[in-house]
C-alpha cells in the first residue's frame, strides 16, 4: 500500500502551513493521486506509466507549491477577518457600549485595509517613527535608571554624603572629586552629631581570595558596621556586619557581593557559615549583600568590616567615603553647619598622627551633598544632553512623518471633500486623519518598544566604570509609558496638521473647482517648506553639539599623558599577603624585586617597572610634603601630592622623560638610600627650575630623622587622566627608612600592594599573559594577579564617558541629518513639480537647462539658508549646557559652527540636485500641449 | 489547449455547475469537468484545489470530510445557498459576455 501522502510531501515544499490545514491539503492531495494511479492501473498501464500520469496531474511542482501557499495566506487573512467580525458581532449583541467598542475595532480593521494598499507609505512612517521612539525610549530608560530614579535605599532623599577640601580649594575639584573621609572625623562626628540619624564610612580595596581554584585578585569593600542600617539595606541571606564584627579581637567575618555568590558560590543558599580565605586569612561568611550596595561604585566580591584600634586613629588619611542619613527636618546647610562644628574637635580626640599639624594648617571644610548627586556626578548632565539630541531626532523624524501625512491626506482630498459635500462633520474629518494618524502610531511605537527593549540590553551591558548605576538599567513600566505619551502626541499633531488646513476651506467650493483646488496646493507647499526648514534646524543643533564633543575627545585623544609607551605596556597588580608569604617589609621588598627580575626574563619582555600605582590607576596617596629650608607656611598648603613608592626600571618602562639627574635603582631600595624623584611641576613650585632641584633635601615629615635628597627630575603626568591637569608627584624608592610622622629610626615602610608595568612587542598576542602568570608563580605560586590591561586601556577609561557620549549622539546627529536631507528632496520634488508648467514657459522663451537647474538649486539654498540661520542660533543658546563637559572648545566655537552650516548646505542641495536635474528635462512642448 | 488564464477565470464556474445538485469530492469534480469538456479540461491539482479553497472560503461551497468504510477518508463538497445564487449569476453573466464577444469578433452561430 502506496504512501501517497508521502508522495505529495516528498514533490511538494509547503513551508509556513499550520497543522491542520498541512494535513487537510495534503490529505486530499493525495487522495486525489491515489485514485488517478488507480484507475490508470484499472486501465492496465504500467506502473511507469501510471506515474507518469500522477506527475503529469500535479503539474509544474514549484508552480503548484507556490499556488497552493498564496491560496493558504488569502485563506488566513480570511479566517483572521472572520474572527474578528465573530468578535465584532460578539461585542455588539452585549450593549450600547461594546457596540461602539465593536465599531472602533471594525474602523480599526478598514484602516488597517486601507493602508495596506499604500504598503509602502505604512513601512516607511511605522519604521521612521519606531527609531525615533526606540532611540528616544531607550535614552529615557538610562537618564531614569541613572538620574531619574531614587537610589535604591529606604528613605534615600535623606542621604547625604559627607566629604572634606581645604578652604583654600573649595570650589575647585581635586582629582574627580573632593577629598573625602578619614577615620578621625568619621567617628568624632558620630560621637558629637546632632544631626544624623546615622553615620557610615566606606572603601574600596583589592583583596586576594585564595582556597579552591587559581587564586583571584578581586575587590571588595570595607565598610563601618552602620553602613547597612544607614543605607536601609536588608542582606540577600544571612545577616550584615554588626559593630561587634569591628572588634579588633573578635572572629574576622566577611560578606558576599551578590554577584560573586552567584559566581563563584553558584547562590548556594548554605553559603553562611562556610570560610572564605581572604588576604590569606580564613573569613566566616555571615552574609550576603545586596545588589543595592554597588550603587556606592564598584562591583564589591567581598564586604569586610572596618577594624580600626582607636589607638592608631589619626587625622589623616583620607581614603574613605562617607555617608549619612539626616534627621527629619534637617537640611543639608544645617549638616554641613554641625560638622564644621564639629571637625575642629576631632584633633582633641585623636591628636598626633603622622600629618597633625599639616591637617590643621589646612583648614578644612566638611561639603554636605545628596548622595545620590555625589554618586551620578557631571554624568547626570550628560546625560541630560543625550536625552536632548535624542528628542531632537524625534522631533525631527515627526516633521518627516508629518510631510508624509500631509501628501497622504491631499491624496484623500477628494474623498473628505465629498464626504462634507454629504453631510460629514468637521469633527467626522478630522476624526478621519486621526485613526489612520493613531493606528500608524500605534504601529510605530510597538516597533519601538521592540527597538527600546534591544537598546536597553545593550546599554545595561556597558562596563560597569562608565556610567554609575548601570546594574540598574532596565526596562520598565515608566518606560513604557514614556513611549505611549511619546506615540500618542506624534499622532495628535499627525492628524492634526492636515486636518487643521481642511478647517480653514470650503470644500464644496473647492468640489466645484477641482482637484488642484481641492488638494490646496499652495498652502501645503508652505507648511511642507517650513517642516523642512525646522528639520535643518534640529539638524544643526544636533550636529553642532556633536561636533563639539568630537572635538573635545579629539583633543582629550591627543593630550600628552606624560609617558610615552602605551600600548605595548600590560599592567599588573598583586597584593602580597597572607601567611605562606613574608611579613617583614625586607621580605616583602626582596619578594616584588624578584617578581619585577622574573618578568624581566620573559620572552620578547624589554622593560619592567613598578609603583605602588601606576598613571590613571586606582588609588590616590596625598601626604604633605617638606623641603628643606623652605620654612614658608604656603610650602604645606599644596597638600594634594601625590606619592609613589617605585622600582628600578619605572620611567624607562613607561617612557616618563628624565629631566635633570637620575633615576631610582634597586641599590637605593636594597641600601634604604634617603633619595627621591620630584615631577617637573615641584621642582619648578618649590626651587624655580628642573635644574635647581637636584641636591635639595625632601621628607614627608615635619621632623625629618632623614631628609631625603632629590636626586632625579621627571616630566609630568596626568595622574587623574586625560581630561585632568597634571598632579604634581614625589618618587620614593621602594623601601624607606623613618618614614611617616612618629615612626620610629629603625621602621622600615614597604608596600604590600604593587603594580607591575611590563613593556613588550609581545603584549596583546596570545600566549604573553600565560608567560607572565608562569613568571610571577615561579617565584611564588600563591600570589594572585589582578590583569589591569594595557596602559592605552587606562587612557580610554580616563575619557570613557565623552568617549560613549559622542558615540551615541553621533550617530543621533548622522539620523538627523539623514532625515532632514530626506525632507529637503521631497519638498524640493514637489516644487519642482508645482512649477512643471512654468519651467516649460521658461524655457520655450528660451531658458536653458543649466539655468533652470540654478533656478531650482537657488530656491532650495533659500529654504536652507533659513533652517540653518536659525539652527545656530538655537545652538548658541543649547550649547552653552554643554559647558562643562567640553575640553580645549569653546561652546560657540566659531570652527565647529562654520563646518556645520557649510556642510550641511552642502549635503542639501546635492540632496535636491536630483530634482533640479528632473527640472531642467522637462520638454516644454509637452508642456505646451498640456496647457 | 486552452490559455491558463482563460481557464483559471472560468474555474469557479466549471466547480459551481459540478456541484449543482450533487455532492462530489475534488477527484469527481475534476473527473466531471475533464468528462463534459470531452477530456480538453484536464486540471492540474494544485489549480482545483486552490479553487475550491478559495470558494470555500467565500462561503460558496462547503467540505465534509467523509470515511466509507474500506475507503480512503475524503472531502466532500456542494454548494450553500450563496453558492447556488452566484452560480445563478455566473451563467447569466456568462450568457450575456459570451453574446457580447461573439457579437464584437464576429463569430455566428448557425
Amino acid at each position: 500500500m502506496r504512501d501517497w501522502e508521502a508522495f505529495v510531501r516528498s514533490h511538494l515544499d509547503l513551508p509556513g502551513m499550520s497543522g491542520g490545514r498541512d494535513r487537510r491539503i495534503v490529505g486530499e492531495l493525495a487522495a486525489h493521486l491515489e485514485e488517478v494511479w488507480e484507475e490508470a492501473r484499472a486501465r492496465g498501464v504500467t506502473d511507469e506509466e501510471a506515474e507518469a500520469l500522477v506527475l503529469a496531474k500535479l503539474g509544474d511542482q514549484r508552480d503548484a507549491a507556490q499556488e497552493l501557499l498564496r491560496t493558504e495566506r488569502h485563506h488566513a487573512a480570511a479566517e483572521t477577518g472572520r474572527r474578528v467580525q465573530r468578535v465584532e458581532d460578539g461585542l455588539r449583541d452585549r450593549g450600547s457600549l461594546w457596540a461602539r467598542l465593536a465599531d472602533l475595532v471594525m474602523e480599526i480593521r478598514l484602516t488597517l485595509r486601507t493602508l495596506a494598499r499604500r504598503p509602502l507609505f505604512g513601512a516607511v512612517v511605522v519604521l521612521t517613527l519606531a527609531l525615533g521612539v526606540g532611540a528616544s525610549t531607550s535614552i529615557f530608560t538610562l537618564l531614569d535608571s541613572v538620574v531619574l530614579s531614587p537610589l535604591p535605599y529606604r528613605s534615600p532623599d535623606r542621604l547625604v554624603s559627607i566629604a572634606h577640601v581645604p578652604s583654600a580649594d573649595r570650589g575647585r575639584e581635586i582629582g574627580s572629586r573632593p577629598l573625602a573621609q578619614c577615620a578621625a572625623w568619621h567617628y568624632t562626628y558620630q560621637e558629637e552629631s546632632q544631626v544624623f540619624e546615622s553615620l557610615a564610612m566606606y572603601t574600596t580595596t583589592t583583596v586576594n581570595i585564595t582556597g579552591d581554584g587559581e587564586p583571584e585578585a578581586v575587590e571588595g569593600f570595607a565598610v563601618t558596621s552602620s553602613l547597612f542600617p544607614t543605607l536601609g539595606m536588608a542582606p540577600v541571606l544571612g545577616r550584615v556586619l554588626l559593630p561587634a564584627d569591628e572588634d579588633p579581637s573578635s572572629e574576622r567575618v566577611a560578606m558576599l557581593g551578590y554577584g560573586y555568590w552567584r559566581s563563584r558560590f553558584g547562590g548556594d543558599s548554605s553559603v553562611v557559615g562556610k570560610t572564605v580565605v581572604v588576604n590569606g586569612v580564613p573569613r566566616e561568611i555571615v552574609g550576603v549583600a545586596p545588589l543595592g550596595i554597588m550603587a556606592l561604585g564598584g562591583d564589591p566580591r567581598v564586604v569586610v568590616p572596618l577594624r580600626l584600634p582607636r589607638a592608631q586613629i589619626f587625622v589623616g588619611n583620607l581614603q574613605f567615603g562617607g555617608v549619612a542619613r539626616l534627621r527629619d527636618g534637617v537640611t543639608t546647610a544645617d549638616a554641613e553647619a554641625d560638622l564644621a562644628r564639629m571637625l575642629p574637635l576631632a584633633f582633641e580626640k585623636f591628636p598626633g598622627g603622622p600629618v597633625f599639624d599639616e591637617m590643621r594648617r589646612a583648614n578644612w571644610v566638611p561639603i554636605v551633598r545628596p548622595l545620590k548627586d555625589a554618586l551620578v556626578g557631571p554624568v547626570g548632565r550628560l546625560l541630560w544632553v543625550l536625552m536632548a539630541g535624542v528628542a531632537l531626532v524625534l522631533l525631527v523624524a515627526c516633521a518627516n512623518v508629518a510631510n508624509l501625512m500631509l501628501v497622504r491626506a491631499d491624496g484623500r482630498g477628494h474623498e473628505m471633500a465629498v464626504r462634507v459635500a454629504l453631510g460629514a462633520s468637521r469633527g467626522r474629518i478630522t476624526w478621519e486623519h486621526l485613526k489612520e494618524s493613531l493606528v500608524l502610531c500605534a504601529l510605530g511605537c510597538v516597533g519601538g518598544l521592540g527597538l527600546a527593549v534591544g537598546g536597553v540590553r545593550l546599554l545595561a551591558g556597558m562596563p560597569r566604570g562608565r556610567i554609575p548605576r548601570v546594574d540598574e538599567v532596565a526596562f520598565d513600566p515608566r518606560a513604557l509609558v514614556f513611549a505611549i505619551a511619546v506615540s500618542l502626541a506624534a499622532a495628535l499633531v499627525f492628524a492634526a496638521v492636515p486636518a487643521v488646513r481642511f478647517w480653514g476651506r470650503d470644500l464644496t467650493r473647492s468640489l466645484k473647482q477641482g482637484s488642484g483646488a481641492v488638494s490646496g496646493g499652495r498652502r501645503r507647499h508652505l507648511t511642507q517648506q517650513t517642516l523642512a526648514t525646522g528639520q535643518i534646524s534640529l539638524s544643526v543643533v544636533v550636529l553642532v553639539a556633536a561636533g563639539l564633543l568630537l572635538r573635545s575627545a579629539w583633543g582629550l585623544w591627543h593630550v600628552d599623558p606624560g609617558f610615552r609607551h602605551r600600548r605595548d605596556v600590560l599592567a599588573v597588580r598583586l597584593t602580597i599577603s597572607g601567611p605562606q608569604l613574608p611579613q617583614d617589609a625586607a621580605g616583602v621588598a626582596r619578594l616584588e624585586e624578584a617578581v619585577a627580575r622574573s618578568l624581566g626574563e620573559v620572552a620578547g619582555v624589554r622593560s619592567v617597572g613598578m609603583a605602588t600605582q601606576l598613571p590613571m590607576g586606582p588609588g590616590l596617596t596625598t601626604v604633605p610634603l617638606y623641603a628643606e629650608g623652605l620654612t614658608s607656611p604656603d610650602a604645606g598648603s599644596e597638600i594634594v601630592r601625590r606619592h609613589k613608592w617605585v622600582g628600578e626600571g619605572y620611567f624607562e618602562t613607561l617612557g616618563v622623560p628624565l629631566l635633570a639627574g637620575r633615576p631610582l635603582t634597586w641599590d637605593d631600595a636594597h641600601n634604604l638610600a634617603p633619595v627621591a624623584v620630584v615631577s617637573r611641576r615641584i621642582a619648578v613650585s618649590l626651587w624655580g627650575s628642573v635644574g635647581a632641584a637636584i641636591g635639595k633635601r625632601v621628607a614627608a615629615r615635619q621632623d625629618p630623622l632623614r631628609w631625603h635628597e632629590v636626586v632625579g627630575v621627571v616630566g609630568d603626568v596626568r595622574e587623574a587622566g586625560l581630561g585632568q591637569e597634571p598632579v604634581p608627584v614625589v618618587y620614593w624608592p621602594q623601601m624607606a627608612l623613618a618614614f611617616w610622622q612618629g615612626s620610629a629610626p629603625t621602621d622600615t615602610l614597604a608596600w604590600a600592594t604593587f603594580s607591575y608595568a611590563i613593556r613588550s612587542d609581545r603584549v596583546g598576542t596570545p600566549g604573553f599573559l600565560e608567560d607572565v602568570k608562569r613568571a610571577v608563580w615561579s617565584v611564588s605560586p600563591v600570589l594572585p594577579l589582578t590583569w589591569i590591561g594595557t596602559m592605552s586601556r587606562f587612557e580610554e577609561i580616563s575619557v570613557d564617558q565623552t568617549t560613549f557620549m559622542l558615540n551615541l549622539l553621533g550617530i543621533a546627529s548622522l539620523v538627523a541629518v539623514l532625515l532632514g536631507l530626506v525632507g529637503v528632496y521631497g519638498v524640493m520634488s514637489y516644487t519642482v513639480s508645482r512649477r512643471t508648467a512654468e519651467i516649460g514657459m521658461r524655457m520655450v522663451l528660451g531658458a536653458e537647462t543649466r539655468q533652470v537647474r540654478t533656478m531650482v538649486l537657488r530656491q532650495c539654498l533659500g529654504l536652507v539658508a533659513v533652517g540653518v540661520g536659525v539652527g545656530l542660533a538655537l545652538s548658541l543658546g543649547v550649547t552653552r549646557v554643554l559647558s562643562g563637559v567640553l575640553y580645549g572648545v569653546a561652546p560657540a566655537d566659531p570652527l565647529t559652527f562654520g563646518l556645520v552650516a557649510i556642510g550641511l548646505t552642502a549635503a542639501a542641495l546635492a540632496a535636491s540636485y536630483v530634482p533640479a536635474h528632473r527640472a531642467s528635462r522637462v520638454d516644454p512642448m509637452v508642456v505646451l500641449r498640456a496647457e | 489547449m486552452f490559455d491558463s488564464d482563460l481557464k483559471r477565470g472560468s474555474m469557479e464556474l466549471f466547480i459551481l455547475s459540478a456541484l449543482e445538485g450533487q455532492t462530489r469530492h475534488g477527484y469527481e469534480i475534476g473527473k466531471h469537468i475533464e468528462f463534459r469538456s470531452k477530456g480538453q479540461l484536464q486540471l492540474p491539482v494544485s489549480t482545483l484545489y486552490s479553487a475550491l479553497y478559495r470558494m470555500e472560503d467565500r462561503g460558496w461551497i462547503k467540505g465534509r470530510w467523509v470515511e466509507k468504510h474500506g475507503e480512503r477518508r475524503r472531502c466532500y463538497y456542494s454548494l450553500t445557498p450563496k453558492g447556488e445564487a452566484t452560480l445563478a449569476d455566473q451563467r447569466k453573466e456568462w450568457k450575456a459576455y459570451s453574446l457580447v464577444v461573439d457579437l464584437v469578433i464576429g463569430v455566428s452561430h448557425a
